[in-house]
């Protein structure tokens, strides 16, 4: 059932319907707990035959391993959709995933390079964050789903998660103006000075309305040795200068990212008061 | 063992800046505690007066005494059933026998007493 080639050593292939070229194998005898026992030990899972993978053997502890899928019609997408059950295929797509259309495309797939540097673990994790966000965001303002537009960063692929793991609805480019809209903006990944961070928060206040929220995430605490940061109480002053003030803290929350030791993440939550008539906020 | 104490800068000001973010956190966290706290009692005031406050249209019935009280009831009646007792064993009950109050008490209480 297991096979090296084409892939890593370290991969799971499931071959299913295409394992006659793998000598010996007999997928249907072997236990399920097997299936796990091996995917406990993959870092990467790679399903050439989606219809007779064992679904419920993927665990929630296996999430955070890369998946390469090869989907090759639609019908066998909404079978596995169907198997899947709630949120189908698309709930356990991420942009570090892979998905094909043609089988023949696999080995080329498997020998690119993972897409690193920040992983998919860490991308659940801040993706699990922001959903908590947005849902608190969405209760507060009797939405069912709050429109949000995603800014400041280049290296995190966010393409498609608002979708699959929030209840939010993703805002196109340029069309802000509504109240009660959230802005998430991810600070780079890259080594960021504070002026950098001011710029990145300026334009994200151009999209914030008076009564919207804003989610700003980033890391403000690096490993010895490490990038340098913005120290929290900078990002916090930085954020209250764009605006002026007329924004309220309403959640400040660490992060810590899977597989790192020291380098922590901090969500901040603000809401954009809304300024009365004489000059007080509400 | 590891040594876990910081040896360089590097490793004070990272720890620095994760100090600065914990305290953060924390001083977030009692904030909102409190809010909730001062909720809290606001709303155990409002139970209180609004449980006070006679329903309209209704007259207001004396208050029995409630549960707390009645280790005091019983102890009260049981010195009382004593006091009787002595005073019509005494020399002197034929006297206090005379009086209609102390037949009254001792038929409530002597009389239902076993």
């Amino acid at each position: 059932m297991t096979a090296t080639a084409p892939g890593r050593e370290t991969d799971f292939v499931w071959r299913g319907r295409f394992a006659s070229l793998v000598e010996g194998y007999d997928g249907w005898r072997i236990p399920r707990i097997d299936v796990e026992e091996e995917l406990d030990r993959a870092q990467r899972v790679v399903v050439v035959d989606p219809l007779s993978f064992p679904w419920d053997a993927l665990r929630p502890r296996h999430e955070r391993k890369p998946l390469v899928i090869c989907i090759d019609d639609d019908d066998v997408a909404e079978v596995v959709d169907a198997v899947i059950g709630a949120g189908g295929l698309a709930s356990r797509i991420t942009p570090f995933d892979t998905v094909l259309r043609d089988r023949a495309e696999l080995p080329d797939a498997l020998a690119a390079p993972a897409p690193a540097p920040f992983g998919k673990d860490q991308f659940l994790v801040l993706v699990e964050h922001l959903a908590t966000e947005l849902d608190v965001v969405g209760r507060t303002f009797g939405l069912e789903a709050p429109l949000v537009s995603v800014h400041g960063t280049s290296t995190r692929p966010f393409e498609g998660w608002l979708e699959a793991r929030a209840t939010a609805r993703r805002a196109e480019p340029g069309a802000h103006g509504c109240a009660h809209a959230a802005v998430v903006l991810l600070l780079d990944d890259a080594p960021t000075e504070t002026a950098d961070v001011r710029a990145a928060i300026d334009e994200a206040m151009r999209a914030l309305t008076p009564g919207g929220s804003l989610v700003v995430v980033g890391d403000v605490v690096t490993a010895p040795g490490g990038p340098a940061r913005p120290w929290l109480s900078e990002l916090c002053t930085v954020v209250d200068a764009a605006a002026g003030g007329a924004v309220s803290v309403e959640e400040i929350r660490a992060v810590r990212w899977p597989g790192e030791i020291l380098t922590r993440g901090v969500l901040l939550r603000y809401h954009a008061l809304v300024l009365s008539d004489d000059g007080g906020t509400a | 063992m590891r040594d876990l104490s910081p040896t360089t800068d590097k490793d004070a000001a990272s720890l620095a800046m994760e100090n600065e973010l914990l305290r953060y956190e924390t001083l977030h966290l009692r904030a909102r505690l409190a809010g909730v706290e001062r909720r809290l009692v606001a709303a155990n005031q409002e139970l209180r007066r609004v449980s006070a406050a006679p329903a309209p249209g209704r007259a207001t019935a004396v208050a029995a005494p409630g549960p707390a009280a009645a280790p005091q009831v019983d102890r009260s009646r049981n010195d009382l059933v004593w006091l009787l007792r002595r005073l019509d064993g005494s020399a002197g009950r034929w006297v206090v026998r005379r009086f209609s109050g102390f037949r009254d008490l001792k038929a409530r209480y002597l009389e239902e007493t076993p």
